[in-house]
């Protein structure tokens, strides 16, 4: 048989096409510096991609329309879709040199894509295109820039706040404006059991609206530190978990095998049937509860009055970036800052980013009455007390998969507080050393 | 007999419940206000909304179903229409003929289908980039012109192998030469199963997702599976009988062509006379 | 796989005996046929492969320049990972529940349809109607509101006055609840035995009754011997999809309550794209392919004995 050249001549295009297939990403000729000025005049075509609903989607397209005749040498692509595959998508996109030039980031893709990764602007080196002086240096600081790089603008402010059923509230005789900590949620929630064993004062806990706050106030440390070790001692989390139990145990929270099913709260139908009273939730989620459960109000995430600090999370609503790779970033630039600086966009956008951070702007919509109030007072209550900025160990998917499991068995009671604890910080400790 | 087919019509009557339920179920939640759909499991809505399927066809912005419904057409057709010739061509090679290397390739096949897509995605994705295929339906066209999914051709080695032998030598007697032993023998006999393979890539290709999100970019070119995602977000609010108005019209069309297609294995031609 | 399990379901073995007289002149007629299949796996196929199996021993994350780890991920799946071994274990177990059940209702619901009869079409639709509706946005929350405790099954528990059961919460009990799913959704293993069915020659059936058979002996005597051909491809197939199962676990209850839904394809998404760890979850793929490709193996191997085919392959 004659295939040995056969062999040859496919073997050489293959070779070929698997080099290019694992040579993904990372830098190339191309990256970091931007061709220089002379956009002016020449057609400059621009991919922009979001994820949102309809009113977000409809909000951005007529965005676009009043920046594109306003600017007619720019042509904004829109790539728009749910939230569901968004994010492989994009990581595939990244991967293969062909992301987006603007795209919003999800506060939890920021470690990887934009520190890591590298693959997104520092936008300082654009501030000449861009109206930095609109925002609130101090909330840049401290929400946007990661390892010294402003990673993207922030589309909206967002913060966990409690969220209430007034409803419920009236049933079980609690006042509105009751301060919460982690005592009154034990004794009222007690009672509220009491009154009504079908009634529940919370939903359930997880480790992003319990653990990691409830820790973090009485250590007044990362959970996380930077320098890859576990933020708390033993006693900490193990105090955590008797309390946890505690609260399972007394009726103060759903049993987890009913509540187990809807990781999101807004979905529980105990929660819509108003069988439960409150929950600890992102303002971001308002529009959506209130779709079931119209009659909502908000309050200050509970803080305890000896709290090292607050802990209360704040993020800024999926920051704007800039892809390393667009072709032309001070356009991208130029029209990111008109998107979320200017008046004229903030009236068209209202909250479908949750509230503007430019604090003009927001004062104007919430005069006009464009933003649900109930979304207004949230924000504000949780950037009334933030605690700090929670660093990039602390929102690793991975270890925050592990306490979250751990969590989860300590509801169903299946490990003793302490043991989970011990187990955690063992667990944690091992994924740790792997970590680069 | 007939004692036997009323016992069937009543054993398959009342389990049907249990099938139609889900269809029933969004149909009437596509009636239903947005707060009623998942607080309630009756299936009749208690305060009718009727506009439903008027505002979900408009979609979002710029592109509404008409869009998608004929981006999905473009796509599906071609691709099951590819896919039937494809994998009959190369089943028919593996089925009945005797080659060097048949073993081995035949294993490499099957393996093929054995490996989680989740990390093929990525090198895939990055070849058909170097080809230019993004943001067209080549990546959907090509492999199904190749023969690319094993399924089919192993589905159809399987049904091929299932016809005597002994027809095709008749057929040689008569003149034939492989190709025509192919089509005028065991493309008759193997209709239930072309038929097969067809429904079977209309409905996946019709309802595939993932792959047309990550390959393609316009929402002009989004099919209606990516249409009804588009307004699914995790936190915003959504119109939710919207969203079950769309999917209602969505699978109708994949009711329609089973519907129409299972009559190949109620009148499938009949093999009778056919054995030796 | 060996050449010979392959063969046994691919065909003759190039050298079986007696049927040399059947060498058609020259194999390239065969390439010719095959050919599109070949050009796709080598242009298509081969690449992707080769890429993943290469990752599998990087720390490839998607985002940064990958490093050659050795074996780094594989060391870590099989002495540091709880989680590996815990998904495993589920996995074998839905493998091993959810594959014969489905396969058994299928064609016990292929049977049954395969009359003639007014009206039949309608019930063979209805009986399709979840694997077109598998897709569906809304099939998560569809099921939920079945297995839920206020949910439609427990309400038909009522009637019988039994107690409602705690389908999707308890830890116990949720991975059957979740089997259903894929096995309600039956239809495409259903419409393949009925194709099948209708290869069944009727004089065949005619012999059968002549001697005098019952119905149930006519089913293994005539029936299920020409359907393994069939049967043997849904097997293999459903075995092979659902140790990749990921849908029904992720859109239902996310892999909980406590990690007891937690399918091996959920974790592979998870290290994949949740934790930015493709080249580990390259290698986990890999530990897969080959126990997919050892069970694939072992059913072939076995199929010998039952698999029947009227080309008279290997076994006649």
């Amino acid at each position: 048989m004659k295939n040995r050249n056969w062999r040859k001549a496919v073997a050489l295009p293959l070779v070929a096409m698997l080099a290019t297939a694992l040579t993904a990403c990372g830098s190339d000729e191309s990256g970091g510096k931007a061709p220089e000025g002379k956009t002016d005049g020449e057609k400059v075509t621009l991919r922009f991609s979001w994820w949102g609903s309809e009113v977000r989607h409809k909000a951005l397209l007529e965005a676009i329309d009043i920046y594109t005749e306003a600017n007619p040498n720019v042509v904004i692509e829109p790539e728009y879709g749910g939230f569901e595959g968004y994010y492989q998508k994009l990581v595939t996109q990244f991967a293969g040199g062909t992301a987006p030039d603007l795209t919003p980031l999800s506060v939890d893709w920021i470690d990887e894509i934009a520190v890591k990764g590298d693959l997104v602007l520092d936008l300082n080196t654009l501030k000449d295109y861009l109206n930095l002086d609109a925002f609130d240096k101090e909330f840049l600081d401290s929400y946007a820039v990661y390892d010294g790089k402003l990673v993207g603008l922030p589309m909206g402010a967002n913060g966990m706040i409690t969220l209430y059923n007034k409803e419920f509230f009236d049933r079980f005789d609690i006042a509105h404006d009751t301060v919460w900590d982690w005592e009154t949620i034990h004794t009222i929630g007690k009672q509220v059991h009491e009154k009504d064993a079908n009634a529940y004062l919370l939903g359930m806990f997880d480790y992003r609206i319990f653990l990691q706050p409830f820790v973090n106030q009485l250590t007044g440390n990362q959970w996380i530190q930077n320098d890859k070790t576990v933020g708390f001692a033993e006693e900490d989390v193990t105090k955590a978990f008797s309390y946890y139990q505690q609260l399972i145990a007394d009726g103060v929270i759903q049993p987890v095998a009913e509540s187990s099913l809807y990781p999101d709260m807004a979905d529980n139908l105990q929660w819509q049937n108003g069988n439960i009273g409150m929950m600890f939730t992102l303002a971001s989620t308002i529009a959506k509860v209130k779709t079931y459960t119209p009659g909502v109000d908000v309050a200050m995430f509970p803080v305890p009055s000896d709290a090292k600090t607050s802990a209360v999370l704040v993020n800024p609503s999926n920051p704007l970036a800039i892809n390393k790779k667009s072709k032309h970033p001070e356009e991208a630039a130029k029209f990111a800052s008109w998107l979320l600086t200017s008046e004229e966009a903030s009236l068209v956008l209202k909250d479908v980013f949750s509230v503007p951070v430019v604090k003009a702007n927001a004062d104007k919509l919430v005069e006009e009455g464009l933003i649900d109030p109930t979304v207004a007072k949230a924000v504000d209550l949780a950037l009334s007390n933030p605690g700090e900025p929670v660093n990039g160990l602390s929102s690793n998917q991975e270890l925050n998969q592990i306490a979250q499991d751990i969590l989860e068995r300590v509801a169903f009671g299946k490990v003793a507080p302490d043991a989970a604890a011990s187990e955690l910080t063992e667990r944690l400790k091992d994924k740790l050393a792997l970590i680069k | 007999m007939r004692r036997r087919k009323l016992w069937t019509v009543i054993v398959l009557s009342v389990f049907s419940i249990l099938f139609l339920y889900p269809l029933l179920w969004l149909i009437s939640s596509s009636f239903k206000p947005n707060a009623d759909i998942f607080s309630s499991i009756s299936l009749w809505p208690r305060e009718f909304v009727w506009d439903a399927y008027a505002r979900g066809w408009q979609g979002v912005g710029r592109t509404n179903f008409s869009t998608f419904f004929g981006n999905t057409l473009l796509l599906v057709i071609p691709v099951v229409v590819l896919t039937a010739a494809s994998s009959l061509l190369v089943a028919y090679g593996f089925a009945r003929f005797k080659f060097r290397g048949k073993g081995l390739l035949f294993t490499l096949m099957i393996s093929t289908l054995m490996l989680p897509d989740a990390v093929i995605m990525i090198p895939r994705y990055l070849l058909f980039k170097e080809f230019n295929w993004l943001n067209t339906y080549l990546p959907f066209y090509v492999p199904a012109l190749l023969a690319v999914n094993a399924f089919f051709v192993f589905l159809l080695v399987q049904f091929l192998r299932g016809i005597p032998r002994d027809l095709d030598e008749a057929a040689v007697i008569d003149g034939c030469n492989s190709f025509g032993i192919l089509v005028r023998v065991l493309i008759p006999l193997a209709a239930p199963a072309l038929v097969s393979v067809c429904i079977f890539q209309f409905i996946w290709t019709w309802n595939e997702f993932f792959t047309a999100l990550i390959y393609i970019n316009s929402v002009s070119k989004y099919t209606v599976a990516l249409g009804l995602r588009m307004v699914l977000d995790n936190e915003g609010a959504v119109n939710w009988n919207q969203v079950m108005a769309m999917s209602v019209v969505t699978i109708l069309p994949c009711i329609a062509v089973f519907f129409m297609a299972q009559k190949y294995f109620v009148e499938g031609i009949a093999t009778t006379g056919l054995k030796g | 796989m060996t050449h010979q399990s392959a063969q046994a379901a691919g065909g003759q073995t190039p050298g079986s005996e007696g049927k040399r007289r059947k060498r058609k002149p020259g194999s390239l007629v065969a390439y010719l046929y095959i050919s599109p299949w070949l050009i796709g796996f080598i242009v298509l196929t081969l690449v992707p492969f080769v890429a993943s199996f290469i990752y599998s021993f990087t720390d490839y994350n998607m985002v940064r320049k990958q490093t050659f780890v050795g074996l780094a991920n594989y060391i870590e799946i099989f002495t540091k990972d709880p989680v590996f071994v815990q998904s495993l274990r589920v996995t074998l177990l839905y493998v091993v529940i959810a594959v014969p059940l489905k396969l058994i209702v299928a064609l016990l619901v292929a049977m049954l349809l395969n009359v003639k009869m007014r009206g039949i079409s309608i019930y063979r639709t209805i009986y399709y109607l979840p694997s077109i509706l598998g897709g569906s946005v809304a099939v998560s929350v569809l099921w939920r509101f079945m297995f839920m405790r206020e949910g439609l099954v427990n309400e038909m528990l009522s009637y019988f006055s039994l107690p409602p059961v705690n389908w999707l919460g308890d830890p116990n009990l949720a991975l059957f609840t979740i089997t259903l799913l894929p096995v309600w959704e039956f239809g495409s293993s259903m419409v393949l035995f009925l194709a099948g069915l209708k290869q069944v020659p009727a004089e065949l059936y005619e012999a059968s009754k002549v001697d005098g058979a019952s119905r149930v002996r006519t089913f293994f005597s005539v029936t299920l011997p020409l359907l393994t051909p069939i049967v043997l491809f849904n097997l293999i197939m459903q075995m092979i999809n659902a140790f990749q199962q990921f849908t029904a676990a992720f859109v239902i209850t996310d892999g909980g309550p406590m990690k007891s839904t937690y399918l091996y394809g959920m974790m592979l998404y998870d290290n994949a794209f949740q934790f930015f760890k493709m080249g580990y979850a390259s290698a986990q793929s890999w530990i897969l392919f080959l126990i997919i490709l050892v069970f694939t193996f072992v059913l072939f191997k076995t199929s010998n004995r039952w698999a029947h085919y009227e080309d008279g392959g290997d076994g006649k």
